[in-house]
C-alpha cells in the first residue's frame, strides 16, 4: 500500500511539472505569435486583402502613384501640390507625396523634424506594402496644430508618403487609410 | 550636354567681349505694364484730386453727386478696399489735396457745408480720422495750384472764382493761419506749380482769357516771397501736366495750346533756366495725369484728346517718358478711357489711377493699378532636366521642400507669429504641417524623381551676373543677378566645382553656365540638394541684401484666390517698417492646370489632346475656366473633325461668359492618335466655332506632321477642332445573292442561301463592316452566306460601311420558300359536261399545262409559283355523254408515282342542259371504290361506297384527289 502511496505522489509531481511546462510553452508560443501577429499587421493587411472591402472607397492617383482605401464618408479633394485631402465633417485626413534624395526613413525624419518644434510621444516603426515606414504621434509647440498623428512610407529613390490627421477623432480611419497604401504608378 | 558646353566656351573665350555685352542686354527681361482693375470708388467724384497718406493709403477727394457725405474716400492698397471719411464738407470741386509734412491733409479751396457754410480749406487727421477747420483762405479759388514748400508750408497760386486769379497765399500748418504771398506776373488758372530742388516753385503755361494759353512760367521764392521770370516754353498751353524729374528738371508734357490740343513736350532745366523740346508723346492729350516712377520714368493716363466741349474725347491710352532716351512708350491701354481723373504712386511702386469722367459718359467709380512690376518669366530650372529626357512640367513639382507665403522668414533670422510656426501655405494657397517646412524662402530639389541627384551640375535659372556667398546655414551658395531687379540665390554646393569661390568677385553667366554641383554643405541640410531662392531689388537700390526677406518672391507666383499672406505681410526689421513681397509666375515654361482659374500669369490646360496656353493678360485674372469634349463633327460629308471637339467656357467672377480674348489664346492638338490615312494630305487645319457648332471657320494653323501636333493662335472662343477633308466620302454597295431552285419572282421551292456582296467606291479606304436584319430580328454583322431552310415569306435587310463611316442606304430583299407540290382535284363539272383538273397548292395560283403524249394519253402539269410541279399522265375518253378518266402516273418534282390501274367515269343524262341522270364512280383495278347514282326524279344520289349503300340529297359530285402520290376521292 505504501509503495503505491509514494509511486503516486511521485507521479503527481512529474504530471504537475509536465504541465507547467506544457503552460510555459503555450505561453512563450502565444507571446511571439501576438508579436509577429503585430509587426506583421500591416503586412498581412495589405496582402490579405486583394481587394477591397466593400464598405471602403479606393482612390488613385497616376499623379501620386498610389492607391489607398478609406471610409466613404470622406470626400477627396485633389490639389496639384503633391497632396490629396479627404475632408471628414470632423475633420481632414492629408496625404503628401515628399521627395529627397536620403536612402532611408530615420534620416529623413531627422531633417524633417529640424525644421520643426515637434515632440515625438510614440512613435512604431512598421512595414506597409512591403515598404518602411513610420507611425507616430506628434506634439507641436506652436502653430496652428497641437497634435497630430502621422504615417510615413519610405520608398527610396520615388517618395515619403505621409499620411496624417491633426483630429483625434480621425486616428483610426488614419490608420486605415495608411495601411491600406498601395504603391501603384 | 558636354559636348555642346564645350563649344559654347570655347566660343565665348573668342567673343567674350562682344557676348558680354549681348548677354548684358539680353538679361534685362522685358517688363510687362499690366493695368489691373481695383475696387470701385464707393461714390463718384468730381475732378478727384488725391494724395498719400502716412502708411501706403491713399485719399481722395472730390465732391460727390448727392452732395452729402461722400466727398472724401480712403484706399487700402493692402486690402483692395475703400472707405468713405467722414467729415470733410460736401462741396469741394477742384480743389487741392496735399499732405502736410506732420502726415495730415490740406484740402484747399471752395467748399460748402451741408449746412450752407462756406468753407475754404479743412485738415484731415489720419491718425484721428477726423476733419478739421483748416481756416479761412485769403480768397475763395478752385481750379489753383497748391504746393508743399520745402519748410512745411503750403502755397497757393492762381485758380478761379467769378475771375481769373493771379494772387497766391500761404497756409502756416503750425498756426493753421493763411497769409498772402506775393502775387504772380499774370492771372493763371489750369497752370502747373511745381517744387524744385532748390526750394523755389515753378508755376507755368496756364488759361488766361477763354481759350488763350499762357506760354511763360514764374519762378516763386519763398525765402523772399518774390516772384521772377521762369522763361516761355516753346508752346504755349494750360491744362498740361509738369513733374519733377529724379535729376531736378522738370517736364512738362501735352496740354491745350489756344484751341488745339498738344502732344508736344518740352523740360525745364532750373540750373540754367532753359526750357528744350523733347520727344513728343503718341497721344494729345489734356487734363490728363503724370505720376513719378520709382525708375525716374514718367508714367502719362488718360486725358482728353480733342477740346470740344460739347463732346469729351477721354483716352485709355497711357505712355511712358524715359529721360535718358528722351522717348514715349505707349503701354497697355486702361480698361477705362478718363479725363480729371487722379493718379498716385504707391510704396511699392505701382500706380493707382482713380475716377475721373469716362466711359460711359459719367463721373467714374473706377478705379485701376498699374503694376509696373510685373515680370515676364525667365526663369527656368537650375538643372538639365532636359537632357535626362524630362519636361518641365514632369518635374517642377517634384519639391523636397516649398517656399512658404506665411513667412518667407528664414534668410532673415526672424521669427513668424506664433500662430505661423510648423505650418507652410503653399503658391496653391494650401496651409499644411505636413510640407516642408515652415518659414522657407525657395524651393528645394534633391530627388530621383526629380533627377537631382549629389554631384549633379547646377546652372543658372537665367542668364545673369554671378557671385560667390558663404553661408552657416546655406554651406557655399552663388548668387545670380538677372539684371531685371531679380535675383537668385543657390545653396548647398558642393566645394568643388563653384564658378567661384572668391568674394566680390563677379562672373557673367549664362544657362549653360555650370554654376557648382549639387550638395549638402550648410548646416542642417537633409541631404544633397538645390536651394532656389528667388529675390527682387524691392527699393530698387541695386542691393538684393537689404531686401531679404522683404523682397523674397516665389517663382511659381500666387495661384490662389486668397491674398497672398506673404504679400500683405508688415514686420518691423532693424526698426524699419517693411512688407512682403508680391510673387508672380516667373518659370519660362507653363505646368498644365496649374489651377482653374486664370490669371494675370496666363495658364496652361490640357484636356484629352488639346492643350491650351493663355497669355499673360491682366484681363483674365480671376476668370475660370471649363473645358470639355463634344462628339466628333462632321461639318459636310467631306469635313469632318479628327476626333472630338472641345468647348473652352470662360467665366469672369460674376458668371458671365467671355467670348473674345485680349491677346490671343494658344491652341494645340496632339493628333498622334489620329489615322491619317483617311484625309487628303495638306488639308488638316484647325477649326472654330463661335456659334455653338453651327458654322466652323478655318483658322491660320501650324501644323507639324512630324511631331502629330497642330497649332494655332484665336482671340476667341469656344469650341476648336482639328478638321480635315476625307479620301473617301462615298459608301460602299452591297448586292444580294439567292441560291435555291427557283421559281418565278423569288420564290424557291428548295432551301435558299442568301450571300451579301460589298465592294467600296474606287479609291475608297474599304469595307469595314456589312450587317444584316431578317425580319423582325436584330441587325448582326454578315460574315458568310445565309441559310434558308423553312417554308416561308422572308424579307432580309442590309448595308454596310466603310472604313472612314461612309455609310450605304439600307436595302431589302424578299423571297418565299415553298416546298410543297402542288395537288389536283378531278371532278366532272356537269354545267361544261366534261372533266375539270384543278390544281391545289396553298401558294395561291397553280398553272395547269397541257400536252398530248403516245398512246391518246396527256400530260398534265401543275406548276406553283415557286416551280414546284406534279406532272399527271392520264387518258381521257369522252362518248356521247359517257367520260372517263384514267391516270397512270403521278409525278412530284421529277419524283413518280406509279398508279394502279385505276377509272374515273361519268355517264349522265340531260334535257335542256339539265342533268336528269348522272353516274359517277371510282375503281381501282376494275374494283368499284365508289360510285354515285343521281336521278332528278328523287333529287337524291345513291351512294355506294365499299358495298354500303347511303343515300343523300341532291346531286353530290364526286371529286378525285392526288395526295402525295396516291389517289383518294371526296363527294
Amino acid at each position: 500500500m505504501k509503495k503505491v502511496k509514494q509511486k503516486a505522489r511521485k507521479s503527481n509531481t512529474t504530471h504537475v511539472f509536465i504541465l507547467i511546462g506544457i503552460l510555459l510553452v503555450i505561453i512563450v508560443f502565444l507571446f511571439f505569435v501576438l508579436q509577429s501577429g503585430r509587426k506583421d499587421y500591416s503586412q498581412k493587411q495589405a496582402q490579405s486583402e486583394p481587394s477591397p472591402t466593400p464598405s471602403l472607397k479606393t482612390y488613385h492617383s497616376d499623379f501620386l502613384g498610389l492607391t489607398f482605401e478609406y471610409p466613404p464618408e470622406y470626400e477627396v479633394e485633389e490639389e496639384f501640390t503633391n497632396a490629396v485631402y479627404l475632408k471628414h465633417k470632423n475633420g481632414t485626413v492629408e496625404i503628401h507625396r515628399l521627395f529627397s534624395n536620403l536612402t532611408n526613413i530615420e534620416d529623413y525624419l531627422i531633417g524633417y523634424d529640424s525644421h520643426r518644434t515637434i515632440e515625438i510621444l510614440d512613435k512604431q516603426n512598421l512595414k506597409i506594402d512591403g515598404y518602411n515606414a513610420v507611425n507616430r504621434l506628434e506634439k507641436f509647440s506652436g502653430g496652428p496644430i497641437n497634435e497630430a498623428k502621422a504615417y510615413f512610407i519610405f520608398i527610396q529613390n520615388v517618395a515619403i508618403y505621409v499620411f496624417s490627421t491633426d483630429d483625434e477623432n480621425l486616428y483610426d480611419d488614419l490608420d486605415q487609410i495608411a495601411r491600406s497604401f498601395r504603391y501603384d504608378p | 550636354m558636354k559636348q555642346a558646353r564645350k563649344i559654347i566656351l570655347f566660343l565665348l573665350s573668342l567673343f567674350l567681349p562682344f557676348l558680354f555685352v549681348r548677354f548684358t542686354d539680353s538679361v534685362h527681361a522685358e517688363t510687362l505694364k499690366v493695368w489691373e482693375k481695383a475696387e470701385n470708388t464707393i461714390f463718384p467724384h468730381t475732378i478727384p484730386e488725391s494724395t498719400i497718406l502716412p502708411g501706403g493709403n491713399v485719399m481722395v477727394v472730390g465732391q460727390g453727386l448727392e452732395f452729402e457725405n461722400e466727398a472724401a474716400e480712403i484706399y487700402d492698397p493692402g486690402t483692395n478696399s475703400w472707405k468713405v471719411s467722414v467729415g470733410i464738407s460736401p462741396l469741394r470741386l477742384a480743389n487741392t489735396v496735399t499732405s502736410l509734412k506732420d502726415g495730415r491733409v490740406l484740402v484747399a479751396g471752395v467748399g460748402y457745408s451741408l449746412e450752407g457754410d462756406e468753407l475754404t480749406s479743412e485738415i484731415y487727421d489720419p491718425q484721428t480720422d477726423t476733419w478739421s477747420d483748416g481756416g479761412d483762405m485769403k480768397e475763395l479759388r478752385f481750379i489753383h495750384e497748391t504746393t508743399l514748400l520745402q519748410d512745411g508750408r503750403v502755397l497757393v497760386t492762381g485758380g478761379l472764382w467769378f475771375d481769373r486769379m493771379k494772387s497766391a497765399e500761404i497756409y502756416d500748418p503750425e498756426t493753421n493761419l493763411w497769409s498772402d504771398a506775393a502775387p504772380m506776373s499774370r492771372e493763371r488758372f489750369y497752370h502747373t506749380s511745381t517744387l524744385l530742388n532748390n526750394g523755389k516753385v515753378l508755376v507755368v503755361g496756364g488759361q488766361f482769357n477763354g481759350a488763350e494759353s499762357i506760354k511763360s512760367a514764374e519762378l516763386y521764392d519763398p525765402q523772399t516771397n518774390k516772384w521772377s521770370s521762369g522763361g516761355n516754353m516753346h508752346v504755349t498751353r494750360y491744362a498740361h501736366t509738369a513733374t519733377l524729374l529724379q535729376d531736378g528738371r522738370v517736364l512738362v508734357a501735352g496740354g491745350v495750346e489756344d484751341d488745339s490740343v498738344r502732344s508736344v513736350a518740352e523740360i525745364y532745366d532750373p540750373v540754367t533756366g532753359i526750357w528744350t523740346e523733347t520727344g513728343s508723346m503718341n497721344t494729345t492729350r489734356f487734363s490728363h495725369k503724370a505720376t513719378l516712377l520709382p525708375d525716374g520714368k514718367v508714367l502719362v493716363t488718360g486725358g482728353s484728346t480733342q477740346n470740344n466741349f460739347s463732346d469729351i474725347f477721354y483716352t485709355n491710352t497711357a505712355e511712358i517718358y524715359d529721360p535718358a532716351t528722351r522717348e514715349w512708350e505707349l503701354i497697355n491701354a486702361m480698361n477705362d478711357g478718363r479725363v480729371d481723373h487722379a493718379a498716385e504712386l504707391l510704396p511699392n511702386g505701382d500706380v493707382l489711377v482713380i475716377g475721373g469722367f469716362g466711359t460711359g459718359e459719367d463721373w467714374l467709380r473706377s478705379t485701376e493699378i498699374l503694376r509696373s512690376s510685373v515680370p515676364a518669366p525667365f526663369l527656368d530650372l537650375p538643372w538639365d532636366y532636359e537632357g535626362q529626357g524630362k519636361e518641365f512640367a514632369d518635374v517642377a513639382l517634384e519639391i523636397n521642400a516649398y517656399f512658404d507665403h506665411s513667412y518667407p522668414l528664414f534668410g532673415s533670422g526672424l521669427g513668424e507669429p506664433f500662430e505661423y510656426l510648423n505650418q507652410i501655405t503653399t503658391y496653391m494657397g494650401e496651409n499644411t504641417i505636413r510640407k516642408p517646412y515652415s518659414r522657407h524662402d525657395g524651393y528645394d530639389y534633391g530627388s530621383y524623381a526629380s533627377g537631382v541627384k549629389n554631384g549633379d551640375s547646377v546652372y543658372p535659372a537665367a542668364a545673369g551676373v554671378a557671385e560667390y556667398v558663404r553661408d552657416r546655414a546655406g554651406g557655399h551658395g552663388i548668387f545670380i543677378d538677372h539684371g531685371n531687379g531679380y535675383q537668385t540665390r543657390y545653396y548647398h554646393l558642393q566645394d568643388i566645382g563653384l564658378i567661384t569661390k572668391t568674394p566680390g568677385v563677379k562672373i557673367s553667366v549664362n544657362r549653360n553656365t555650370v554654376i557648382g554641383k549639387v550638395g549638402s554643405t550648410g548646416e542642417h541640410t537633409t541631404g544633397p540638394h538645390i536651394h532656389i531662392g528667388v529675390f527682387q531689388d524691392k527699393n530698387k537700390d541695386g542691393n538684393f541684401d537689404d531686401n531679404v526677406p522683404d523682397g523674397a518672391t516665389d517663382p511659381f507666383g500666387w495661384q490662389s484666390t486668397e491674398p497672398d499672406p506673404w504679400e500683405n505681410y508688415s514686420f518691423l526689421q532693424n526698426g524699419v517698417q517693411k512688407t512682403g513681397n508680391k510673387s508672380y509666375y516667373l518659370w519660362k515654361n507653363k505646368i498644365p492646370n496649374l489651377k482653374k482659374g486664370l490669371s494675370s500669369n496666363g495658364g496652361v490646360f490640357h484636356v484629352a489632346n488639346f492643350g491650351l496656353t493663355f497669355p499673360e493678360d491682366e484681363s483674365l485674372d480671376g476668370l475660370t475656366l471649363e473645358a470639355k469634349l463634344g462628339p466628333v463633327e462632321r461639318v459636310t460629308n467631306s469635313l469632318v473633325s479628327l476626333g472630338p471637339v472641345i468647348d473652352v467656357i470662360l467665366k469672369d467672377p460674376l458668371g458671365s461668359l467671355i467670348t473674345i480674348l485680349t491677346k490671343p489664346l494658344l491652341v494645340t492638338i496632339d493628333f498622334s492618335k489620329a489615322d491619317l490615312s483617311r484625309f487628303k494630305p495638306g488639308t488638316i487645319s484647325i477649326y472654330s466655332s463661335s456659334d455653338n457648332r453651327k458654322t466652323w471657320t478655318k483658322e491660320e494653323s501650324y501644323v507639324d506632321y512630324l511631331n502629330k501636333k497642330a497649332s494655332a493662335e484665336m482671340d476667341h472662343l469656344t469650341h476648336f477642332a482639328l478638321m480635315g477633308e476625307r479620301i473617301d466620302t462615298q459608301p460602299p454597295a452591297t448586292t444580294v445573292g439567292l441560291d435555291g431552285l427557283k421559281g418565278e419572282n423569288n420564290w424557291f421551292r428548295s432551301d435558299v442561301e442568301v450571300s451579301l456582296k460589298t465592294s467600296d467606291n474606287e479609291g475608297g479606304l474599304g469595307v469595314e463592316i456589312v450587317l444584316y436584319k431578317i425580319e423582325g430580328g436584330e441587325w448582326q454583322e454578315y460574315k458568310e452566306p445565309l441559310n434558308f431552310t423553312e417554308k416561308g415569306e422572308y424579307k432580309i435587310e442590309y448595308y454596310s460601311q466603310d472604313k472612314d463611316g461612309n455609310l450605304e442606304d439600307p436595302k431589302s430583299t424578299e423571297f418565299h420558300i415553298d416546298k410543297t407540290i402542288p395537288e389536283a382535284k378531278i371532278y366532272f363539272d356537269r354545267n361544261k359536261g366534261e372533266m375539270v383538273i384543278e390544281g391545289v397548292d396553298d401558294s395561291g395560283d397553280v398553272v395547269l399545262e397541257y400536252k398530248d403524249l403516245e398512246r391518246k394519253r396527256e400530260q398534265i402539269v401543275l406548276v406553283d409559283k415557286a416551280g414546284n410541279n406534279l406532272v399527271i399522265e392520264n387518258r381521257e375518253k369522252e362518248n356521247d355523254k359517257r367520260l372517263k378518266f384514267e391516270i397512270y402516273t403521278l409525278t412530284y418534282n421529277h419524283t413518280e408515282f406509279l398508279q394502279e390501274k385505276n377509272k374515273f367515269e361519268v355517264m349522265y343524262e340531260e334535257k335542256k342542259g339539265e342533268i336528269k341522270k348522272l353516274d359517277q364512280n371510282f375503281k381501282i383495278k376494275d374494283q368499284e371504290k365508289v360510285s354515285l347514282k343521281y336521278d332528278i326524279k328523287d333529287n337524291k344520289t345513291k351512294i355506294k361506297e365499299n358495298k354500303e349503300k347511303t343515300e343523300a340529297d341532291g346531286l353530290k359530285a364526286l371529286i378525285l384527289f392526288t395526295d402525295q402520290g396516291e389517289l383518294k376521292y371526296s363527294f
